[in-house]
């Protein structure tokens, strides 16, 4: 069954697709939320949180308008991000910076994860967009940080990382054959 | 500097912008389509990066995370309200799945000249005469859910009402470009 329909099930109250949709969501949600927070601790309090928010909201997820997975992720990632910010001090992050840089690139993100045609085709995705945009693209997404802080911690103008995070986003959108109405697979 | 603005899409389909730059963003987003449409679509590479770092969670979460959805809890109150609000026609019927929010997470409801401590200070008439304030024991679990869930769900509840109130104005323009002599005005 795909996410769509569970979702749809569990805005119904269903708890049978509620827990379906946590056996194929669970791994989307802690992932991202646990790349953003870092401690598994705080990633198991966030992932609780984003489904309790998941079950209360789901009346609100209208297809139209994207995909399940494009609906949980929003959620998961920003819950992930407002808890990673109220948990540290502007300078403590923007020095994580450059721990996380250190630690965890892109690469090291690629190679954790088994691969699938899923994966290969996000990392595609990734490619399309130009080094800088990729840069500016991962310290936003996985690192939580704000543009301000990204600017500040590559010595950019701020103009220029939100031109480089658009720019890199619209090639991985063509990419990834991404249209407003949700993505195309074809 | 109008110009401008349109260049935050990208920032903020990935959560980097800082909270005190949203709430000028997202009234931006009402009234701007195209940027609408951006951010909905790098909302979607957003769910394909999340991909990424897929991770399974650890055995012990899922009862946890099941517990939700399994009875009758605020979860369940806020996800019935959540529905009926979606679902309302009439302006008392957004008033009434409030107040019954209310009553179901535990508290009561003062009007707001009557109201003690134990009065959160959050309107939930909707602008139906005097201010009327949900309120619970300090300390209590009701309290702590009606602080947690009722701001969202006011706010929902507004939209609902402006909702109707669009439906309405748009059913009485209809009814008025018609003259009782027949002939359009």
């Amino acid at each position: 069954m795909d996410l769509d329909e569970l979702l749809l099930r569990t805005s119904r109250g269903d708890p049978g697709g509620y827990a379906e949709l946590y056996d194929q969501a669970g791994g989307l949600v802690y992932g991202i939320v646990k790349r953003v927070v870092v401690a598994q601790s705080i990633a198991e309090e966030v992932c609780q949180d984003v489904f309790a928010e998941i079950w209360r909201l789901a009346p609100r997820f209208d297809p139209e308008r994207g995909t399940a997975a494009a609906w949980i992720g929003t959620l998961a990632h920003r819950r992930a991000v407002d808890r990673v910010r109220s948990e540290q001090s502007h300078r403590d992050r923007t020095e994580y910076i450059g721990r996380r840089d250190h630690e965890d690139g892109y690469d090291q993100v690629a190679e954790a994860v088994e691969t699938s045609l899923e994966h290969d085709r996000v990392r595609a995705a990734l490619s399309a967009a130009s080094e800088l945009s990729r840069e500016a693209i991962e310290q936003a997404f996985y690192g939580g940080h704000t543009y301000r802080e990204i600017a500040e911690q590559l010595g950019v103008p701020l103009g220029t990382v939100k031109s480089r995070i658009r720019s890199g986003l619209q090639q991985m959108a063509r990419s990834l054959n991404v249209t407003a109405e949700g993505v195309d697979h074809g | 500097m109008a110009d401008d603005v349109h260049t935050l899409t990208g920032v903020y389909a990935l959560d980097a912008l800082p909270a005190d730059e949203r709430a000028e963003f997202e009234s931006h987003l009402e009234g701007c389509a195209a940027c609408r449409r951006e951010v909905q679509e790098f909302r979607a590479v957003c769910a394909d990066l999340a991909l990424l770092a897929e991770e399974a969670p650890p055995p012990s979460l899922r009862s946890k995370v099941l517990e939700v959805g399994a009875g009758a809890g605020a979860s369940e109150t806020i996800q019935w309200a959540t529905r009926e609000l979606l679902a309302a026609r009439t302006r008392q019927d957004v008033v009434d799945t409030v107040l019954s929010a209310v009553d179901q997470l535990g508290g009561w409801i003062v009007p707001a000249d009557l109201a003690d401590d134990r009065a959160i200070p959050l309107d939930v008439g909707l602008g139906s005469g005097a201010p009327l304030l949900p309120a619970a024991e300090a300390g209590s679990r009701a309290r702590q859910d009606l602080e947690r869930h009722l701001p969202q769900l006011v706010e929902d509840a507004r939209q609902a009402l402006e909702t109707i109130r669009r439906t309405e104005d748009r059913a009485d323009r209809r009814a008025g470009s018609e003259g009782s002599d027949g002939r359009q005005r």
